[in-house]
């Protein structure tokens, strides 16, 4: 684990109110990014960043894992399951009320279309095509790739996160890139004509 | 190699998950096969596409840090301040027996108590008695004369 976040830990566990601070900091941005992802709004996010958080605060003592991104990866991962579930749930009271299409499934819970930080930040059309491609990814496919994307988590970490193998979550992540890899064909080969 | 291994080694060694014996022979494959060097680009350019902008909003970053200070476990006292009773005893005691034998001590008993006949009168007899100690009895009286004569004059 990162030295810097063994001193901060330590020294929060030793009393320290405000040894956590760079660590919420330093991990803000990854852990935000990876939610706003995988659910639907700013809103979501926000509550999801901020419970990942508090459960975090609550179990710090016993935090034994070897990376804390990871760690904080994992209470994210189980948020958003809980929360695609209370949806699906409601989805479905709903639908049997009458109040609903029906057709509303695990899968447009988790994947947000029109939270794209290439649209944000006025990215090229290239941005956006990728970003489309991996909002049609399966929830599985799309948390491999942005758990890869975001958090740089090993394939290992992930496998243990998704309860499945790591080759599953290396197929997982070979789809999502063969996807990518039609979307961007044109422009990799300009690449190699303007190179050779 | 197939694509499909090579594709597999691709992200693996992205991760830095791969074994080093199969780097040449991933290389090897990538050098001559068009389809792994799209999919291994694809991966390149969605790590520039897929860079962590996003932030939470104020409001929550500032709940998690008050959260953060609440539930901070209180400061471990130093086992110094743990076992004070036990030091001020200590130094009750070594201080006790320092007292003890300084006082108490066969060459120095009652030392504090002996006090010189001098030093029992008070100011103006101590004088005279420091400037007449030590005189005979006929110095004494030609003293004696000699202030009297003195005065006399005066």
């Amino acid at each position: 684990m990162d030295t810097q976040d063994i001193d901060c830990i330590s020294a929060y566990l030793n009393g320290d109110a405000n040894a956590l601070e760079p660590m919420v900091e330093k991990y803000k941005r990854p852990l935000y990014s990876f939610i706003l992802k995988m659910t639907e709004g700013r809103e979501d996010a926000d509550e999801i960043f901020q419970e990942t958080w508090f459960r975090a605060l609550k179990n710090i003592h016993k935090f034994q894992h070897k990376n804390f991104l990871n760690w904080l990866f994992r209470i994210a991962h189980n948020l958003v399951i809980d929360r695609a579930r209370r949806n699906k749930k409601n989805v479905s009271m709903q639908s049997s009320m009458g109040g609903d299409d029906g057709d509303n499934t695990l899968e447009d819970h988790l994947a947000a279309p029109g939270i794209s930080p290439a649209e944000e930040s006025g990215g090229t059309m290239l941005g956006k095509e990728i970003e489309k491609a991996v909002e049609t990814l399966s929830p599985d496919q799309k948390e491999v790739f942005l758990l890869r994307m975001y958090g740089n988590v090993s394939f290992k970490e992930i496998a243990k996160l998704q309860k499945c193998s790591i080759n599953t979550c290396l197929a997982r992540m070979q789809y999502a890139l063969t996807k990518l890899r039609s979307i961007l064909k044109d422009e990799y080969e300009e690449l190699q004509e303007a190179m050779s | 190699m197939k694509c499909q291994e090579a594709e597999k080694l691709i992200l693996l060694q992205d991760s830095g998950e791969m074994a080093e014996k199969m780097a040449n022979p991933l290389a090897a494959h990538l050098h001559d096969c068009n389809p792994c060097q799209q999919f291994q680009h694809a991966l390149l350019e969605s790590q520039h596409s897929f860079q962590s902008e996003e932030e939470p909003s104020t409001k929550v970053m500032q709940d998690i840090l008050r959260e953060a200070r609440l539930q901070a476990p209180e400061k471990k006292k130093s086992r110094i301040i743990l076992f004070r009773p036990a030091w001020a005893a200590a130094a009750s005691l070594l201080i006790g027996l320092g007292v003890f034998f300084s006082t108490f001590s066969p060459d120095k008993v009652g030392l504090e108590l002996m006090v010189t006949d001098t030093q029992m009168l008070n100011a103006a007899d101590q004088l005279e008695s420091v400037m007449y100690d030590g005189l005979s009895d006929d110095d004494l009286a030609f003293n004696f004369l000699m202030t009297y004569e003195g005065n006399g004059q005066g």
